[in-house]
């Protein structure tokens, strides 16, 4: 059938992109592809989702409300928003950190709180995307630790190959940002491992083949 | 993606891409001459395709004023011959409909295909105006794709019927077509050069005496459409069964899926549709033979729908129709949404509703924002600042752009947004029958746009009215597409919007830097003065280029530029800057001292001059009239 993937975040982290890598990898592998994107006032630090759908053979557009399989997120608060869109039993893949709407007199709630929004409808993995992609030198890079991490979850799932995926990620950037990309990616990867991704893959195979 | 470099080595070739570059690589392979529009989501990414392209490939792709300016050049080349491509936002057909009414009634010699780009949900528009009514008011067949291959293959499809017929012909994406990546298959293209002939035809000439002709050549072209719409392999009937689903554009998609999922297929028959002004008839009867009930999903208004009821009572066909009572009218299709129609009119009972994850109460809601360093925020600031201390009752009239995003918190200053160019429009009404003092703000595109003609009105009925036009230079919203307030663009020529204002008979004409606080709050005093003394409008044109161009230059040039940090000591914790000021780099510390974040501060330095205090300075010293030269 088809895997439901949201991917949501703030306008300007790089969601577009990491879900159009996704799905161009997918397509490279010969599935079914959906990118479902958003244009417009949505990209002025905006709330953002983008629906990913794969497939043998995928027609809609967008993933219902409660049907998405998995949640790739790069910031807590839109995590918590988007979780209705999440099925029970399903995963999510988090980078935990919380960046405050600028708004003013914005509260934002504890980000316990936040993590068990989602906690309570999928297996949830985080990790500290933003604070790698710093700590390597591309502050907007978390998309790209997300895209290592999914891209290992992919390799076990067969939805694709991990090496042409990492080609993809270390050719984004030109000459000065494509190599801290590409190791932004391993990076990815590795935490992915680190976490053992065995059961998301499973899950994911699964959905693909039903 | 703009198409760039050698495009025919691509023939062949799976891409993933959106519907709206489907569209414009289908105009690549039928034969493109000519391609313009007026920029607006989620139609934009048609001609930006194209802009490169156009330049290597020896075809003419470019940007117009507005969308009926677009229409006509487009109609005009039609006429002459070419074959020529007219996209739009769904609104935009409203300011095209002069000309698209009348272009039916002409017809046409090269090929006209008219793009419409519809937003059902209101992403990112007014309304959700559903564009097929257009067809039937026009009498211009309307296309409707199911996903971006089908969008490609139509395009193409769509610059061949509409030469060999003469007529124009409207290709209708949506939102979830228009912005939806999926794979394409691209073939061989084949454009042709932007040269045209114009044969002189009394049909071009709408008086009333041709018009009438024109009436009756046009009714016999739309029963050739209808023949030829028949047997297109965009439409078919699929499965089999006495009950019958008919789904026209992107609902195929949704019904194809969960006749699939329930397990349906070849148990009901469905009847696509990408042909759906008209409706053809020959096909539906042979879909409807055997039928005892229907179901029409579709998106939006029931314009398939009656045409299908209307079918059933002319043929006494004695068939049940559903459709609306079901699905509903407003807001996009979903899966969920189809799902549960298809299950109601079936009589099935639906599986369990499926528990949805969780929903947190007390999110912070995060509306898009003006962005760091955006010449409009100083502006907001300061013209809010004196409508408080001078207890000023002022009207906001505001506009379709970037500043509508001035309607949040804490500006306020867009009190009203219709349509683009509205401001000044509705201005003039405010001004003239309330108390308030008016002030009307526009973007340098959106002026261009709609802004001429109620300006010109706002002059001659001597109006009281404050117009500020926030220049950034460039339609800066849909993306950085150029327009006449546009500097340097080659071959082009820039008009200086104070130029245009002096030119229309406004006396009060003051080009100021938004930047400069102080300036802009002299001057926006002295407008309202001159406006309510005179009885007559006063323009004031605040020139600063969008902060998104200014970065991208910035690093392409290497210049570095320190970010702004707050000095601890001398931070009062005022709460000017974050919670007045309002730029997304600026938060509050747990003891409500400003700290800047240096990854999103741009080192625009407009924040310091609202500190009280002198606490925000540049991180380091830097070259501040090489980075100046760039905002100009």
């Amino acid at each position: 059938m088809v895997l439901n993937i949201v991917v949501v975040g703030v306008g300007g982290q790089g969601i577009l992109s990491l879900s159009r890598m996704i799905g161009e990898a997918a397509l490279a592998h010969g599935w079914d592809v959906r990118v479902a994107e958003t244009h417009g006032l949505s990209q002025r630090g905006g709330s953002v989702i983008v629906h990913v759908r794969i497939g043998k053979e995928v027609m809609a557009p967008t993933i219902s409300e409660g049907e998405a399989d998995l949640m790739l997120a790069l910031e807590l608060i839109e995590a918590a928003r988007y979780s209705y869109y999440l099925r029970h039993g399903s995963f999510a893949i988090v980078n935990d950190k919380a960046i405050k709407p600028s708004l003013p007199g914005t509260k934002v709630p504890q980000p316990e709180e936040l993590k068990k929004t989602v906690e309570g409808v999928a297996k949830v993995r985080y990790l500290s995307a933003s604070e790698t992609a710093i700590a390597l030198g591309n502050p907007v890079g978390a998309n790209m630790v997300i895209f290592g991490y999914f891209s290992r979850i992919a390799e076990e799932a067969g939805i694709y190959s991990i090496e042409e995926a990492r080609k993809m990620a270390a050719g984004v950037g030109g000459k000065r940002y494509g190599p801290i990309n590409e190791r932004l990616f391993m990076k990815g990867a590795e935490y992915a491992l680190r976490d053992g991704v065995g059961d998301i893959a499973v899950f994911v195979k699964e959905r693909l083949s039903t | 993606m703009r198409f760039r470099g050698d495009l025919n080595k691509l023939e062949g070739k799976t891409v993933l891409m959106l519907g709206n570059e489907a569209v414009a690589w289908g105009a690549l392979e039928g034969g493109i001459g000519v391609a313009t529009a007026y920029p607006g989501t989620p139609s934009s990414e048609i001609v930006e395709s194209l802009v490169d392209a156009a330049r290597e490939l020896g075809f003419w792709s470019e940007w117009a004023v507005n969308e009926k300016v677009a229409f006509e050049i487009a109609y005009s080349a039609a006429i002459s011959g070419i074959n020529a491509l007219v996209a739009m936002k769904h609104v935009g057909m409203n300011v095209a409909a002069d000309p698209l009414m009348s272009s039916a009634y002409t017809g046409v010699r090269g090929s006209l295909v008219i793009v419409t780009a519809d937003d059902p949900s209101m992403w990112s528009s007014q309304n959700e105006q559903d564009n097929r009514y257009y067809g039937l008011h026009a009498y211009i067949p309307v296309f409707e794709p199911h996903s971006p291959s089908e969008a490609k293959e139509l395009t193409k499809y769509l610059f061949d019927l509409s030469r060999r017929i003469g007529h124009p012909v409207i290709l209708r994406m949506t939102t979830r077509i228009s912005h939806t990546r999926g794979p394409v298959k691209l073939g061989k293209i084949n454009v042709m050069e932007p040269k045209g002939k114009f044969i002189k035809e009394d049909r071009f000439v709408l008086i009333p005496a041709n018009a009438r002709r024109n009436r009756l050549e046009m009714l016999r072209r739309w029963e050739k459409i209808k023949e030829e719409i028949e047997h297109i392999p965009f439409n078919k009937v699929e499965g089999e069964g006495d009950a019958l689903i008919v789904a026209p554009g992107i609902a195929y998609a949704y019904v194809k899926e969960v006749v699939r999922e329930l397990g349906l297929e070849g148990r009901v028959r469905v009847l696509k549709l990408s042909s759906v002004v008209p409706v053809p008839r020959g096909l539906l009867l042979r879909a409807l033979d055997g039928v005892k009930r229907v179901l029409v999903v579709e998106e939006l208004e029931d314009i398939v729908e009656k045409e299908v009821k209307a079918v059933v009572a002319e043929e006494s066909l004695g068939v049940e129709v559903k459709g609306k009572e079901i699905v509903g009218y407003p807001y996009e299709l979903t899966l969920a949404r189809v799902r549960k129609s298809i299950q109601a009119f079936l009589g099935h009972v639906p599986a369990e509703e499926v528990s949805k994850g969780g929903t947190v109460t007390g999110l912070p809601v995060r509306p898009p924002v003006l962005c760091p360093g955006c010449p409009y925020r100083p502006l907001f600031t300061e013209v809010r600042r004196l409508i408080n201390q001078e207890r000023l009752s002022v009207v906001a009239a505001g506009d379709i752009g970037c500043y509508s995003l001035g309607y949040n918190k804490p500006y306020r200053l867009q009190d009203i947004i219709i349509e683009m160019g509205g401001s000044i429009g509705t201005g003039i009404g405010l001004a003239n029958f309330t108390d308030d003092v008016v002030i009307s703000i526009i973007g340098d595109s959106t002026f261009f746009h709609a802004g001429l003609p109620p300006l010109a009105n706002a002059v001659y009925m001597k109006s009281p009215l404050v117009v500020i036009v926030l220049d950034n230079m460039v339609t800066a919203m849909t993306g950085h597409q150029p327009s006449p307030s546009t500097k340097g663009v080659p071959g082009r020529r820039y008009i200086p919007i104070e130029e245009a204002a002096k030119g229309l008979g406004v006396r009060f004409v003051k080009v100021i830097d938004p930047f400069d606080m102080k300036e802009v709050r002299k001057t926006v005093l002295e407008a309202i003065k001159f406006a309510r003394e005179n009885s007559e409008p006063a323009v004031i044109v605040a020139r600063r280029r969008c902060a998104l161009e200014v970065v991208r230059d910035l690093r392409r040039a290497g210049v570095k530029v320190p970010p702004y940090i707050v000095l601890e000591d001398k931070c009062i914790a005022c709460r000017l800057c974050y919670d007045f000021f309002a730029c997304p780099a600026i938060f509050a510390k747990d003891d409500g001292k400003a700290y800047i974040d240096p990854e999103l501060c741009v080192g625009c330095g407009a924040c310091a001059q609202v500190c009280p205090t002198k606490a925000i300075v540049p991180a380091e010293k830097y070259d501040k009239d090489k980075v100046e030269s760039f905002w100009r």
